[in-house]
């Protein structure tokens, strides 16, 4: 018998890893999020799905406690967001580089440092499943190679939290499955907790297990993806729906 | 933490590693640099500059470099896309600030240490040519100059560079304000560097090896507590408005967002051809104009200029001189500002739609030249309207004590014109850098030219223009002299301009990206090194 | 030890408007009533799955969870996950297979007012 407790849902959905609740903020006067609330459970991985423009990057940011709501407010694991919480979750900046002159494993050395829940293991592992190469310097690197390095930065560590801001821009196919099979292998034991933005949805579609949609700063649904499908309608038309 | 903080520090010191001299490009920069001021100093220096005035020159210049040091990693920071993943490494606030002012302090320690020792070398071989007074000099003074100015580097490199390193927190709210104080700091330090120069006799005593042990003193506190805060300010403000601003200038005000009337970059279209190009590349410096920390530090040098103008015209010597110094950068400005811009632009892959547009290459490059050269004139003409309203405003007030002649006004319209001609000149040469990247070999011409152009002007003008002819005023053999030679390096000018135009295309070929991939494939030997 | 079968995407003709691991299942018992998928195969971890598919593991648990029940994969403690070797349970799982077949004819042919039989004799008219 498959054992019980390995589910991510079922007596866990009690467990919230992020809660936002009326967050809002203006940047230089002009207002970004609306009274924006909603909750990722434990375990799961939920999509962040909007147009460009949507708040989508603010909201990491607000996550990411690198900004804060003008008002509302933004819980990690039942405690206040913050800057000071950066060790306990893992991101991927959208359309973030690298520094260019290191190799990749001089990045991956000095990372090892800089994050104090950097496991070695792991990142022997995703470097084979991810095909990176240390000896290449990440200047030279295509976007697909920077992409799954720094997804190799993100999964190497053992933060319960990863945000992912839109880890398929611009990326090749082979790549992009790659990275979709790295993910989906870190999220099977059911500890960690997904964060996806991403305006790709095909790609990404059947990995998740709720999505949160937002458009022009404000929640336009929250849905569970397996009630959605016993209801006979798809992520992607659920999208289209709201969104167009 | 404390593994944490030590590869940050190692992270941010890489930054600096393409200017160390491990490689041969770094190498050129470290020793050819020094070999070029000692040659300056034996042109340029005479016998009233004692080595101890020429080490104080050696610390401002150390202080002017500090000041950019610790400014050029938070300037590039804004744009950089590697700015979000700095800001997530899992450190304090504080620490991320911390190790990379450090790593920039370590720099410039370097940078001081061989200022210094070019200092020193200069003095000793003007000593041994002759053109050092040896009868003032004594062996004993200079070894206690030497490590009092050496002690004193320590101080001055820590202060500046926390000074420029401070400007990160200068973006939102009032303390945009703090840019005024921020470029006149610069302003001083520029103004300074040639004053010590020509009032070396006057400021010896000021400059002594026991005083300037008493100046270290006093710097050192000045710099633990400047250092301190310049953390915690840093550390307060910086993240934050990094976080918030939007790349490539997205954070458009209320109003633009809303209605899009009110942005003061849209361009009219009712223009055609040549104009809408010029449009174009005008539209670009419209913006950078437009941004308000700019706006601010160009009224900071508007009323520099007013002050300026106000007090220099104290002295018939200082009233040109100031002169001069204002035209010297506008005029250099515009080459400088061609050269990085194309590079930037090709690593921005603008480039490649930029040389599609349906014009002839010259016309663009043209069109470019012409546009560096309309900011660098409208800023010129605003800063001489500036000192001249502060010259004026004297007349009207105290009045000079002296008059001005009309060889005056002649020498002063012949510098302008001089510096404006070596100005196109200079800035058409620069647009033939594709060339190199066809023939390597031209690089080696192009390259020293380029570099040693920026100090053609103060050489010709200090050949040429003689501080005797300034009372015997500029006769007629100088103007046709300087016509003579416009004659002969116009068509220079527009050589190179067709040069550009015709490999314009070989930036594409050599973007940052390029070149690295190269330079990974040489080392793996799959390409052999040309 | 039978070898382990690694599923890719490509092997599933997936709708992205049903639930995903109703899908799975249902193929994956066709593959094992085909016999394309051998009695006493070994299957991979659910997270082995997951990742090669590249859908989420809970849709995986789910679709293993199910298998379980119909009785057409069996778990041995420490040792894995493997295609049943019951004849019955694959037997029986035909059997449901065709009675599904059977039922979704006898819609279309009430859709079309005709018996099942009738609709046979429809299909075989000629021109």
């Amino acid at each position: 018998m498959i054992k019980q407790e390995s589910m991510p849902f079922g007596g866990r959905a009690d467990r919230i890893a992020v809660r936002c609740e009326d967050v809002q903020i203006a940047i230089k006067k002009k207002p970004i999020l609306n009274r924006v609330s909603f909750d990722i459970p434990v375990g799961s991985l939920t999509g962040l799905l909007g147009p460009n423009g949507a708040g989508k990057s603010t909201l990491m940011r607000l996550l990411t406690g690198l900004l804060e709501p003008d008002s509302g407010r933004i819980d990690l694991y039942g405690r206040p967001a913050g800057a000071e919480r950066l060790a306990e979750l893992s991101f991927l900046p959208d359309r973030g580089q690298l520094p260019a002159h290191l190799t990749a494993g001089e990045w991956l050395d000095l990372a090892s440092g800089l994050y104090p829940d950097w496991s070695r293991v792991r990142e022997a592992e995703l470097e084979r499943e991810l095909g990176v190469h240390r000896e290449k310097r990440i200047g030279a690197l295509s976007r697909g190679e920077e992409a799954r390095l720094q997804l190799l930065t993100c999964l190497s560590r053992e933060a319960p939290l990863i945000i992912l801001d839109e880890p398929f821009a611009g990326v090749d196919m082979i790549s992009r499955e790659r990275i979709a099979s790295a993910v989906v292998a870190e999220m099977a034991d059911g500890r960690r907790t997904f964060l996806i933005a991403t305006h790709d949805i095909r790609e990404l579609e059947q990995l998740f297990d709720r999505i949160v949609l937002i458009g022009d700063g404000e929640i336009l649904g929250v849905h569970d993806v397996e009630e959605l499908r016993t209801n006979g309608r798809s992520v992607e038309s659920c999208y289209r729906e709201v969104f167009s | 933490m404390k593994r944490a903080r030590d590869s940050l520090f190692q992270l941010e010191w890489s930054f600096h590693r393409h200017l160390l001299p491990l490689d041969a490009r770094g190498r050129l920069l470290w020793v050819g640099v020094p070999i070029l001021l000692i040659v300056a100093s034996l042109i340029f220096l005479d016998g009233t500059t004692t080595a101890r005035t020429v080490f104080a020159i050696g610390v401002s210049l150390s202080a002017l470099l500090a000041l950019f040091l610790g400014t050029k990693p938070v300037l590039t920071l804004w744009e950089n896309p590697y700015k979000d993943w700095w800001l997530t490494i899992p450190v304090k606030r504080e620490e991320l600030m911390r190790a990379k002012l450090n790593a920039a302090i370590r720099f410039q320690a370097y940078a001081s240490l061989a200022i210094w020792a070019t200092c020193a070398a200069s003095s000793l071989i003007r000593l041994a040519s002759g053109s050092l007074d040896s009868d003032t000099f004594s062996a004993g003074s200079f070894l206690l100059d030497a490590f009092a100015y050496l002690v004193f580097c320590i101080p001055v490199t820590v202060l500046f560079v926390c000074a420029g390193f401070s400007f990160v927190g200068m973006y939102g709210g009032r303390r945009v304000w703090l840019n005024i104080p921020f470029v006149l700091v610069y302003v001083v330090l520029f103004s300074v560097l040639p004053a010590i120069g020509d009032h070396s006799l006057r400021l010896d005593r000021w400059l002594g090896g026991d005083l300037v042990f008493a100046y270290s003193l006093a710097g050192v506190l000045l710099a633990a507590t400047v250092y301190r805060s310049t953390l915690r300010f840093t550390a307060r403000y910086g993240p934050k408005d990094l976080a918030s601003y939007r790349m490539g200038g997205a954070n458009a005000g209320k109003k633009d967002a809303l209605t899009g009337r009110g942005s003061r970059t849209q361009v009219k279209p009712r223009r055609a051809g040549f104009a809408s190009v010029y449009a174009l590349e005008w539209s670009r410096y419209r913006y950078f104009l437009s941004l308000l920390s700019v706006r601010i530090i160009v009224a900071a040098l508007f009323a520099a200029m007013i002050a300026g103008g106000f007090f220099a015209s104290n002295s018939h010597d200082t009233f040109l001189d100031v002169f001069h110094a204002i035209l010297l950068p506008i005029c250099i400005a515009p080459s400088l500002i061609l050269v990085i811009l194309n590079q930037h632009e090709a690593n921005k892959k603008r480039m490649a739609w930029w040389l599609c547009l349906p014009y002839d290459r010259r016309a663009l490059l043209l069109s470019r030249l012409l546009a560096s050269w309309g900011v660098a004139l409208r800023i010129l003409a605003t800063l001489v309207g500036a000192f001249l309203t502060g010259v004026i405003a004297r007349v009207l007030v105290i009045g000079l004590p002296y008059s001005i002649e009309r060889t005056d006004v002649y020498e002063s319209a012949y510098t302008v014109f001089f510096y404006f001609v070596a100005g196109l000149v200079m800035s058409s040469v620069v647009l033939a850098q594709p060339y190199s990247f066809r023939r390597p070999l031209f690089s080696w011409i192009y390259g020293p030219i380029s570099s040693a152009m920026y100090l053609i002007p103060a050489l010709i003008e200090n050949k040429l223009l003689p501080e005797a002819s300034s009372d015997l005023g500029i006769g007629t053999g100088r103007w046709l002299a300087l016509l003579a030679i416009a004659v002969l390096v116009v068509p220079l000018g527009i050589f190179s301009l067709r040069i550009g135009a015709r490999w314009a295309h070989l930036y594409l070929l050599n973007t940052q990206d390029a070149a690295g991939r190269r330079r990974h494939l040489e080392a793996d030997g799959k390409i052999i090194g040309k | 030890m039978p070898p382990i079968r690694l599923w890719t995407i490509e092997d599933f003709a997936i709708d992205p408007s049903r639930p995903l691991y109703e899908q799975f299942v249902e193929q994956i018992r066709a593959m094992i009533a085909r016999g394309e998928l051998e009695p006493g195969t070994r299957l991979p971890s659910v997270r082995e799955t997951a990742a090669s598919l590249r859908v989420n593991p809970t849709t995986v648990m789910k679709t293993y969870q199910e298998l379980e029940r119909l009785e057409l994969i069996v778990t041995f403690r420490g040792q894995g996950t493997f295609v049943t070797q019951s004849e019955t349970a694959i037997r029986s799982s035909r059997r449901q297979m065709a009675r599904e077949a059977v039922n979704r004819l006898e819609e279309t042919a009430r859709s079309l007012g005709l018996t099942l039989e009738q609709l046979w004799e429809l299909s075989r008219e000629k021109e």
